[in-house]
């Protein structure tokens, strides 16, 4: 952003050049030995102020001009170019060096010959160039940045359409849309905008200029005996390449368009640049440029150069290109560079038995440091104030240096001082210290003015970086020399063949995991097989298992329905009999006799049908609250417990139970009404309660319910008879008649929600049954803390 | 109000029928025509005949039917079916005489559209109690069609 605004700056001083304005009157001063004052104001690039004081075109050929007349040069500031034009037309200043020949200024001063030239030229896209010719072309947009002087840049714009623009950029950017058909710029301004924005590969100069302005020194009048040494001077300036550097430091200069074979200049600097001794050009830069120009279709002529020409860098009048070198912002100011091709790094390099030598740049004060008078190493020596400087003429002269301890260390490019120290055997010698002072990336540098070349180069840049031949190139250049020593060859077919016989094993062990592995497959999948056999077979039984369930119900139902029929038949016929009155006492109490037997076998065989249907399972989850239980069933045998002149004690909370209520029912029904039934006491009582835990005949039993009556107990070696189903202990005379399957059921509906029931009892000491069912969740905990309590 | 009932019993049991008819005729219901069908097609072979000339008295179709489920041949279930999807008899209640206490039997009766379901004590008095109880409770509470 600040390089697109200083430029843009810069392009309003070159227009403000022709603005014209009142002189002032000139006054003579005596100034014989006193510094020349030179006028100058914030314009990039002509006079800004940088770090060191006041920087730029103007103030670079006046410090030159005033060292070159052995004259000291004193700047001034005035806030505007028109106050600073001012200054100099009224001789307020002496000397304003860079400027054009502007009539209003030759009132009172005098010009030197011309220093730089700036031309004004037509600009349109780079498709466009060969479909417009500047001298006949009508009828085209035209953006300009007015004032524009001179008569042929007026019949121009009086052909075509002339659209005047307050900023060169916008009319760049509109140019670049295709709402204007060309500009009409100053030639070099414009250039330092698109390079500077990247797009001068976008734009292309056509035609002959349509105006030409030198650039000169402006001297005061009172100064005018100096001219002639000025001219002498510009004219040795001119020689030594001092202009030439100055002009494509500011971009005065108009840069030749891209020639049809490009010259890369090649200094021997290994191992990125190499000349051979039959002069064969060489080196990694060499070859990578080679290669992207092939790719980019150019063509190239690689020229030796000496390191003054390398160091002045790529430029009109030298050269086109340099194979690679360093991005440093001092270069990128003069030339240009495509995408980076690799991070170079700069390093101190010591004798290795000088572990005292400095490690970074801080430690470099006092000491003597060996660098190449074009090397990045010796601006990065001179940056650190106090540092002697052993400019020597090569990396070898700098390897040198450190060995005979001239120098206490060495400022270079990390990779080729390592090449160089590995070509000589050195390596272990001379050594790095600290970490690299400076990490840059290196790219090849073209001159200005070859931005089409630029971007065809950078299209194929990010492609090659990735391919074989770039690898390879690394390879050759960078790769350890003479890697494969005898003992290295032996050790590396030691190696090899420990990997050969590693991979045999580890392939040995895999073919031996396969084998296991498609085993063991093989194994799951028949058993797998074998498992859905079964499972097939399994859900085939199930579904048998629920059909006989079912006909065995229906069975329970249509058995008991034949063998009541008969019965029937027969109380009827009995009651009929009984009712007929021909029959003497003795006969009607047989007859009553049968009628109570065929009631007594419908009892059976109801009981039997409750029975058989008791193993009916639960359809879902199903929960009794076992208090509510008890007391509902206690409530419908009330009138039999009172006949018996019995009563039912609730002793403990009672846990929850994950069993149907009916089925409860049926257990405190049938352990009641034994306990009541088999009972002498007076008063006949049957205990309900639950314990934690209890010892019953030697076996613990947890979370039992309990049913205790105070009847006449049960012999112990009929134990095994109680629960059979129509068993009964005592006889009919004894205790009544009963079926002889209540216990029978208990012990079924027990047994099937995985209970287990089992009595405590002595002849004439009562019983106590205990008996278990799963408990309903999370109640079982609180009532055991409950009973517990 | 009491009215005289026309009753048709349909039971294989010779027994039954017997007992019925004693208990009947012990009762307190006027019964002026107790008809007795050992076998569903017999039966069914009346009701048919009656719907095609329902003229005479002694033609008119009874007020209530005691039906047995379980007999040999056409049974009871058949026989109910029929009657509820046979107009105009459909509109004569059934009640279902039987043994079975089998909850699908009494399900699948009420769903086809018997008006009552009776399982037979086996004692004597429990019968006799039961079937007065019946009879009261469908020629005196109930107005029939």
């Amino acid at each position: 952003m600040r390089h697109i605004r200083s430029t843009l700056r810069g392009v309003a001083g070159a227009v403000l050049a022709f603005a014209t304005f009142a002189g002032a009157s000139a006054q003579s001063q005596d100034a014989a030995r006193a510094p020349l004052v030179v006028p100058w104001t914030d314009i990039e690039p002509y006079a800004y102020q940088d770090r060191d004081g006041v920087a730029g075109l103007f103030a670079d050929l006046a410090r030159e001009l005033g060292r070159r007349l052995d004259r000291d040069v004193s700047f001034r500031h005035f806030e505007t170019a028109l106050a600073q034009a001012a200054a100099q037309t009224s001789g307020e200043t002496d000397m304003l060096p860079g400027v054009a020949t502007l009539p209003f200024l030759r009132e009172n001063n005098v010009f030197s010959d011309p220093l730089a030239r700036t031309q004004v030229r037509i600009l349109v896209p780079t498709e466009n160039v060969d479909a417009i010719d500047p001298e006949t072309v009508s009828g085209l947009r035209i953006g300009y940045v007015p004032p524009i002087a001179g008569s042929a840049t007026t019949d121009f714009l009086a052909r075509n359409e002339g659209v005047p623009y307050e900023q060169m950029a916008l009319a760049l950017v509109h140019l670049l849309q295709g709402r204007l058909d060309g500009l009409l710029v100053p030639e070099g301004p414009m250039l330092a905008l698109t390079r500077t924005l990247q797009l001068d590969h976008r734009v292309q100069a056509i035609g002959k200029p349509l105006l030409v302005y030198d650039r000169v020194v402006a001297l005061s009048k009172r100064h005018a005996d100096l001219l002639p040494a000025i001219n002498d001077a510009i004219a040795d300036m001119e020689a030594d390449g001092t202009l030439d550097r100055i002009r494509s430091a500011y971009q005065m200069g108009v840069p030749p368009p891209p020639p049809a074979t490009l010259t890369v200049g090649a200094t021997h600097f290994p191992p990125y640049q190499v000349i051979e001794a039959d002069g064969r050009i060489t080196g990694f830069a060499v070859e990578v440029l080679r290669d992207l120009a092939i790719r980019a279709d150019l063509d190239l002529r690689f020229v030796p150069i000496d390191a003054a020409s390398f160091g002045a860098g790529p430029g009109p009048d030298r050269y086109d290109m340099l194979p690679q070198t360093a991005i440093t912002p001092e270069r990128q100011a003069r030339m240009d560079f495509t995408l980076p091709i690799e991070t170079d790094t700069w390093s101190l390099f010591a004798a290795r038995d000088r572990p005292d030598a400095p490690a970074s740049l801080d430690e470099l004060s006092g000491k003597t440091v060996a660098v190449t008078a074009n090397n990045n190493g010796r601006r990065l020596a001179e940056s650190v104030e106090g540092s002697r400087l052993l400019i020597v003429g090569s990396v070898d002269e700098i390897i040198d240096a450190l060995l005979d301890g001239r120098a206490d260390v060495g400022a270079y490019a990390t990779a080729t001082l390592q090449r160089a120290l590995e070509r000589r055997n050195l390596a272990g010698r001379i050594v790095v210290r600290g970490e690299p002072l400076q990490s840059t990336m290196r790219a090849p540098a073209l001159r200005i003015g070859l931005g089409v070349v630029r971007e065809r180069v950078n299209g194929v840049i990010p492609g090659y970086l990735v391919s074989e031949e770039y690898r390879a190139h690394q390879d050759a250049w960078f790769g350890e020399p003479n890697f494969w020593t005898s003992e290295r060859t032996r050790w590396g077919l030691v190696g090899l063949g420990s990997v050969v016989i590693l991979l045999a094993c580890l392939s040995a062990f895999q073919a031996w995991r396969q084998r296991l592995h498609d085993r063991y497959t093989a194994e799951v999948e028949a058993a797998n097989a074998r498992l859905d056999r079964q499972n097939t077979e399994l859900a085939n039984l199930n579904a048998d298992l629920a059909r006989s369930n079912r006909e065995l119900d229906e069975f329970a139902f249509i058995a008991s329905h034949d063998l009541k029929e008969p019965l029937r038949g027969i109380s009827i016929n009995a009651n009929l009999l009984s009712r007929s009155g021909g029959l003497d006492d003795k006969a009607h109490a047989r007859v009553e006799r049968m009628i109570a037997l065929c009631v007594r076998a419908d009892e059976l065989v109801s009981a039997l049908l409750l029975f058989a249907r008791l193993g009916k399972p639960d359809d879902k989850a199903v929960r009794s609250r076992t208090r509510e239980v008890l007391d509902d069933t206690v409530r419908l045998i009330q009138e039999t417990i009172e006949a018996a002149n019995g009563e039912v004690v609730v002793e403990t909370a009672l846990p929850d139970v994950a069993v149907a209520p009916d089925k409860l029912a049926i257990v405190f029904r049938n352990l009641i009404l034994n306990g009541l039934k088999y009972n002498r006491s007076g008063r006949r009582t049957v205990a309900i309660g639950f314990v934690a835990n209890v010892e019953v005949e030697g076996c613990s039993v947890r979370n039992a319910f309990y049913a205790r009556d105070n009847g006449v107990g049960i012999d112990p070696t009929l134990r095994d008879k109680l629960f059979r189903v129509f068993s009964r202990l005592h006889p009919v005379t004894e205790f009544g008649p009963g079926t002889g399957i209540g216990l029978s059921m208990v012990k079924r509906v027990v047994e099937d929600h995985r209970g287990t029931i089992t009595f405590s009892s002595a002849p004439g000491g009562g019983t106590t049954f205990y008996f278990t069912m799963p408990l309903a969740g999370a109640m079982c905990g609180a009532h055991e803390q409950e009973i517990a309590a | 109000m009491t009215r005289a009932a026309s009753i048709m019993l349909i039971d294989d049991s010779l027994e039954d029928a017997e007992l019925i008819k004693t208990i009947l005729e012990m009762g307190p219901t006027e019964v002026d025509r107790f008809l007795h069908y050992e076998t569903g097609d017999a039966a069914s072979d009346y009701l048919k005949g009656l719907t095609a000339s329902p003229q005479s008295g002694e033609d008119l179709p009874p007020n209530l039917i005691l039906l047995d489920l379980n007999m040999p041949g056409t049974d009871g279930r058949d026989i109910l079916r029929w009657i509820k999807s046979t107009d105009p008899i459909r509109r004569i209640p059934v009640v279902i005489t039987s043994t079975s206490s089998n909850p699908r039997d009494i399900s699948y009766c009420y769903d086809v559209g018997a008006n009552g379901y009776f399982i037979k004590p086996i004692q004597f008095d429990e019968y006799t109690k039961a079937m007065n109880t019946l009879m009261e409770y469908w020629f005196r509470v109930l107005k029939l069609p």
